[in-house]
């Protein structure tokens, strides 16, 4: 199947990136993707920063909500515009481009619903995170999703359309990575984890993250 | 004796207070005859504690206190969890509210582009 570059969207969401967003737009658009950034009530110049990209389509959040609302926001303008695949893309210049090919192949190719991006076979990670956090999380992502997956939370992550609104992303904040997992599952959506590399200057989520994650996810059973 | 005066004193204003918000329709009936009830019982044991041992005993928990002070802890832990979901409720409204908004500014920004041409 030939899919045009432009039914290709790739949803950033930004909260107070000024530092890095122009880098991650410039590179992304040496490609023909579609670019939306979702400014999630950031207080710093991240909006004037993506103003000065025009190509890009720039949604607007008043306040800061969360990644996950500002995926859900992304997602849901894309599929408006026609979007036949969707990216998830980092603001913070951890992820790649050239990632993106790899990611978006197995769908273009029919293969697979949704591709999420596994770090653990290119990237340098943090030795707390990988022989720590990881295990623990990979159990408890099983636990809940009933998926297994190598790379239980990885942001990098593309979606065919009809994936994309299946999974309507609910959870406002870092939980949804394992809500859109749970999604996979209850919709017996065909998946694949796809290497990539994850360029890590910051840690990222720890240990007080995944706490907020299981917090979320448990008002959500119980809401 | 004193404290008795007290608490029935501000008893009486809080259910005067909510009656006036029932009848001017800031609050419901519901709203109302919960806040009735409950300053009614804490006016009652703090006039007749022995009532609340009665309970206590009959309960088999031991003093009337205890039984008490285990009967706040389950509101005040009830009441927090409705606030809870209240709070949860609101923040999910206001989630739907930004993120349409937003979807709807992008859309009247591409319009006017596409006019334009």
């Amino acid at each position: 199947m030939a899919i045009s570059p432009a039914k290709i969207f790739i949803v950033i969401p930004a909260y107070n990136e000024q530092d890095n967003i122009s880098i991650v737009i410039q590179s992304l658009l040496k490609y023909e993707y579609q670019v939306i950034v979702v400014n999630d009530g950031s207080t710093d110049q991240t909006s004037w920063q993506v103003q000065q990209f025009p190509p890009v389509i720039l949604l607007e959040h008043l306040v800061n909500l969360g990644m996950g609302a500002a995926l859900a926001t992304g997602t849901k303008y894309a599929l408006s515009q026609g979007a036949q695949i969707i990216v998830h893309f980092d603001a913070d210049r951890q992820m790649r481009v050239a990632d993106i090919a790899q990611m978006i192949l197995p769908i273009v190719q029919q293969e697979v619903d949704v591709t999420i991006g596994n770090r653990l076979a290119n990237s340098q990670i943090p030795v707390l995170k990988k022989y720590f956090i990881f295990p623990i999380a990979r159990i408890l992502n099983n636990l809940m999703t009933g998926l297994y997956l190598v790379d239980v939370h990885n942001g990098f992550r593309a979606l065919n359309a009809k994936a994309a609104q299946k999974i309507n992303i609910e959870q406002q904040g870092m939980a949804h990575a394992t809500e859109i997992v749970q999604k996979i599952k209850k919709f017996n959506l065909k998946y694949r984890e796809v290497p990539v590399t994850i360029d890590y200057h910051v840690f990222g989520q720890g240990i007080g993250g995944g706490l907020k994650i299981l917090h979320d996810l448990f008002l959500k059973k119980i809401v | 004796m004193i404290l008795s005066l007290i608490i029935s004193l501000l008893g009486i204003y809080s259910i005067v207070s909510f009656y006036w918000k029932l009848k001017n329709g800031k609050i419901n009936r519901q709203y109302f005859t919960w806040w009735l009830f409950f300053w009614l019982v804490v006016i009652i044991l703090f006039w007749w504690p022995n009532i609340s041992s009665g309970v206590a005993n009959y309960l088999g928990i031991g003093r009337g206190a205890d039984f008490v002070l285990y009967i706040s802890v389950l509101l005040l832990f009830y009441s927090q969890f409705k606030l809870y979901l209240q709070l949860n409720k609101l923040m999910n409204n206001q989630a739907v509210i930004v993120q349409q908004l937003a979807i709807n500014q992008a859309k009247d920004h591409e319009k006017s582009i596409s006019n334009h041409r």
